[in-house]
């Protein structure tokens, strides 16, 4: 670091302490928010925090002029943190951050207008990322990663200030995107239904009033937790929600979106074409999509497993792995196709050896016992019309329409 | 890093004035390669920092000629383990309003402690393990991460797993500091924590007059203000002054426990290791009385006494109520003793298997709880076994499917190459797709005790089987087959007599069930399908256990004293 001197230190901290007061009497919520952005590494902050390791005292300054020290609360801490972040420091750089926005929370709640929501926006984000970080710091030194959780708790309490009648209640979705966020990281998604129930419930939120993002934001959680409770026809109309209001350069985010809605759309039998596919660069489905086309059930499995650990974390393995009655389905009215192009009369009879001698040609072993047992279930599930006869061992089908098709519905459980 | 990395916000560099900035780096530079005393020396910063606080000197304070303070030997690490931040700490520390641990326990417990002179100060006392070798045994899986020493015993948490026991809140009755009700299963684990908690606090509380003595003085040390006594940086632990408040409080607790030699000892010459609890009692047959005070050794089994209590168990004939009271018996002596080693490990897989076996869930999920806490600190054990299991109670009774989809994702690949986890992950594909046959089979070929978990899940697999073969068969199901399908018949034996029984068994069980029955002309038994479809039905459960021997009733057991 070039040599930095008190005077310029100096300048440097005055300077920034002259924007703070300003935005805020100036009511400018743009360059407040820009004022907080801490992670966001920008030269300016990062420079002022240069500043304030060689000051060391810009608590004097703070309390040098009443223009300045009717902040202090806010800045003091601030600036530690800042400080802190600088020198690697994560953990009490978050610490001293929550203090910050603690005292900007008690200010925020006295300001009438949504003028400095911009700028509540950048502290929940920040509230956010610091703490990821800092637990990140904490586990690598062994200790317990607590910081993420309390960002949840203090973000709560953000809601809380957010959720009244005022002009203010818009940036609620905000905070609550970070809280779901927060909550996917950390594994506790149930703790997702308390704020979700405030926002689709409480009388004083207008879903059409929050702002686009916003809602894209919001619809695509909620649809990645339709998706965990495998209730498919809801995660469908969220997150083709959150698909069609996303804006399209946005790529990455259609292709967040899409990682979730592929597998709910096979689930109710729509297959994505493959150009999609490869646009937004999911091959892992590929394989999933192309089995499901030919009934073979042994590209199924392969391609589960080959993508397991991928399919485990984002949560659709179980999804993806109940397809294997559709598959099942497939291959039995692919042999039903045949049947019929031999004898058209008998077709509707197909004898269960003749599916475990498919099952052999896919390279899976499958008893008797088994395969019947699936035929059950398949029948059971409306995956198929008819009925087996287990003393002759044969499945009868209806004559017509034996292998309906989903249209939309999912799968019977 | 700055030398004090806790995650403690007192001791945040930036909070605090330079001059005490340095302060602190000298105290922690003192110790920089031994974690226990950067613990016992953190640990009295706190407190430093704390009183200067309170008494509004922590600023005006000349940090930089402040005298700083030894931390003994050994004592550091009983200091270190005193305070744990989830129990109150030795009331007395704990002044400052900013770190106020669960407060209930303060003042009830120095009453009490008042009243009965703790028993333990008219023995050759020996309280705690403080034990160089299970420290060590942290420091190594911890990486010298001052936490180690912060979290004592079954407190230790790893916050990857799932199936965690809460921390409960300690209840306090009577001001014993202990749980005084009388069992459910699940509060055993509370026991142990409390047990632990009380020692910390049995330790301080026991000298508690000459203890508030200490208090006025070292409050009164920080109004000899600053400035003083510029040219001594270290105190030798015989001098007065604030660094001895550590010694002078070890060698009061060593007065008040009329050690025969050590009442004149300095602190270094302290056996540290003679105030462990060394149980001296030989008995290998001991029942099982939860603890309401500090033990006395002469009750605590040695190490080697409880391996041979712990194969007396594993060999006996007796029922699970005696099994459990040795077993709880066991453990406690564990606890108290802060045995963690192979023989805790086996301790708890001995009695989580026999919970299991019993179906004493309650048990069992007290025991599995400390098992992962035991394996993720490297102790060896069957880990496979009970992932297996551990997987197996994720899929059978909580239909979360986040915690199925996180414990799957949290396999190792050398887990799922384990017969056992295989065996846990094939029965959870067989659930989820609602595949019968696979999972009777599977139920049938279970290694270990997969079949006991397996057990609770047969009921409902039976039934949706049942339902489902009802509607897709026409127009009937021999008995015989569903018989065998579902699991009823025994598959080892060949005689008739066996297969008779699983085919009773069956059509017991269909019967209870709604099922419709007819006889077809050849006189064998059949299921009608199409009328089961509307007769079958889920029966109330009674309250029975998996194998219907209700003086195994859980419930029956708690209840039982002999």
């Amino acid at each position: 670091m070039a040599y930095l001197s008190m005077g310029e230190s100096h300048r440097r901290i005055t300077d920034y302490l002259n924007r703070f007061a300003d935005a805020i009497n100036y009511q400018d919520g743009d360059s407040l928010a820009r004022l907080f952005s801490v992670s966001s590494d920008s030269p300016s902050l990062l420079s002022l925090a240069d500043a304030l390791n060689v000051f060391q005292d810009a608590n004097r300054l703070i309390k040098q002029s009443e223009k300045f020290s009717q902040f202090g609360e806010v800045v003091a801490p601030f600036f530690r943190s800042l400080q802190c972040y600088r020198l690697g420091n994560l953990v009490d750089a978050y610490g001293a951050f929550e203090k910050a926005s603690n005292a900007f929370i008690q200010e925020f709640r006295n300001w009438e207008s949504g003028w400095a929501l911009e700028a509540l926006y950048v502290i929940a984000y920040e509230i956010r990322v610091l703490a990821e970080r800092a637990d990140r710091e904490l586990a690598s030194n062994g200790k317990s990663p607590e910081k993420l959780k309390g960002a949840g708790s203090f973000l709560m309490k953000v809601f809380g200030v957010l959720a009244g009648k005022g002009p203010k209640r818009v940036g609620a979705l905000y905070v609550t995107c970070q809280l779901f966020k927060i909550y996917f990281k950390l594994g506790t998604v149930n703790l997702c239904r308390s704020v979700i129930r405030s926002i689709e419930t409480a009388r004083i939120f207008d879903f059409e009033e929050f702002p686009i993002r916003d809602k894209v934001t919001y619809m695509y959680y909620t649809g990645r937790l339709e998706v965990l409770n495998e209730n498919f026809p809801a995660a469908d109309q969220k997150l083709s929600y959150a698909l069609t209001h996303c804006c399209l350069s946005k790529e990455a985010n259609i292709r967040m979106i899409l990682k979730y809605l592929i597998p709910v759309k096979l689930s109710i039998g729509i297959l994505p074409k493959k150009q999609l596919l490869e646009n937004y660069d999911l091959v892992e489905y590929n394989n999933i999509v192309e089995a499901l086309k030919r009934g073979d059930l042994r590209l199924l499995r392969s391609a589960l497993q080959e993508n397991e650990d991928q399919f485990l974390r984002s949560g659709v393995y179980l999804v993806l792995e109940k397809l294997e009655l559709q598959v099942y389905q497939r291959l039995l009215k692919k042999i039903y196709i045949i049947q019929k192009q031999k004898d058209p009369s008998k077709a509707h009879q197909v004898k269960l050896e003749v599916i475990v001698k498919a099952l052999k040609w896919l390279e899976i072993e499958m008893d008797l016992d088994e395969v019947e047992c699936i035929v059950a279930i398949l029948i059971y599930k409306n995956l198929m019309k008819g009925y087996f006869a287990h003393k002759s061992k044969v499945v009868v089908l209806s004559k017509q329409d034996p292998f309906p098709k989903l249209n939309g519905k999912p799968v019977a459980s | 890093m700055s030398p004090n990395n806790a995650a403690d916000p007192m001791l945040k560099p930036t909070m605090l004035p330079k001059s005490l900035r340095g302060y602190v780096e000298r105290a922690f530079g003192r110790y920089k390669d031994d974690d226990a005393k950067r613990a016992a020396c953190e640990a009295y910063m706190k407190d430093i920092i704390t009183e200067a606080r309170a008494d509004g000197t922590l600023y005006t304070r000349d940090w930089d000629s402040e005298p700083l303070f030894t931390v003994p030997d050994s004592l550091s690490i009983s200091k270190a383990n005193i305070q744990t931040p989830t129990h109150a700490s030795i009331p007395n520390y704990n002044k400052s309003p900013v770190r106020r641990s669960k407060s209930r326990w303060e003042p009830l417990a120095e009453e009490k402690m008042l009243e009965k002179p703790v028993s333990a100060s008219n023995e050759i006392g020996k309280y705690g393990s403080w034990d160089r070798k299970t420290f060590s045994g942290y420091s190594a899986t911890k990486d010298n991460s001052l936490s180690s020493f912060r979290f004592s015993g079954p407190q230790q948490r790893t916050p990857s797993k799932s199936a965690q026991r809460p921390m409960k809140r300690q209840r306090i009755v009577n001001g014993t500091g202990l749980t005084n009700n009388d069992d459910d299963a699940s509060s055993d684990s509370d026991k142990e924590q409390s047990l632990t908690a009380y020692y910390s606090g049995a330790m301080a509380l026991a000298n508690n007059p000459e203890e508030k003595k200490r208090r006025e003085s070292r409050s009164k040390r920080f109004d000899r203000g600053q400035g003083h006594r510029p040219d001594i940086n270290y105190f030798k632990p015989k001098n007065a002054g604030p660094a001895n408040l550590y010694t002078r409080r070890a060698s009061a607790l060593m007065l008040s426990k009329s050690f025969d030699d050590s009442a004149n000892q300095a602190v270094e010459d302290i056996d540290w290791d003679a105030l462990t609890v060394k149980g001296t009692c030989q008995e290998i047959e001991k029942r099982f009385l939860r603890l309401t005070s500090a033990p006395d050794p002469s009750t605590v089994r040695p190490e080697d006494v409880l391996e041979k209590a712990l194969l007396m168990v594993q060999n006996s004939q007796k029922n699970y109520l005696y099994k459990c009271d040795q077993l709880k018996s066991i453990r406690q002596d564990i606890t108290v003793q802060r045995i963690r080693n192979q023989l805790t490990v086996k301790v708890y897989e001995t009695h989580a298997r026999l919970a299991m076996e019993v179906g004493d869930l309650a048990e069992y999920n007290q025991c599995q709880s400390q098992l992962q806490i035991l394996y993720s600190e490297g102790i060896e054990g069957c880990l496979m076994e009970f992932a297996a299991y551990n997987l197996l109670c994720v899929i059978l009774h909580s239909n979360n499917k986040k915690d199925l989809l996180t414990s799957m994702s949290r396999l190792t690949p050398e887990a799922k190459e384990d017969d056992a986890v295989k065996h846990a992950l094939a029965v959870r594909a067989a659930v989820t797709s609602g595949n019968y046959v696979t999972f009777f089979r599977l139920y049938k070929s279970a290694p270990n005790l997969n079949t006991c978990l397996m057990d609770l899940y047969v009921e409902k697999m039976r039934y949706k089987a049942a339902v489902c073969m009802s509607k897709s068969y026409r127009p009937t199901v021999p008995i015989s087959y569903i018989a065998q399908i579902l699991g009823f018949s025994n598959a080892a034996d060949e005689n008739g007599e066996t297969e008779l029984s699983g085919l009773d068994e069956c059509l017991e069980w269909l019967k209870a069930h709604g099922a419709s029955l007819i006889t077809d002309n050849t006189g064998e038994m059949q299921l009608d399908a199409k009328a089961s479809s509307s007769t079958l039905y889920m029966p109330e459960p009674e309250d029975a256990v998996a194998h219907g021997d209700s003086s195994l009733a859980v419930n029956d057991f708690l209840a039982r004293t002999t």
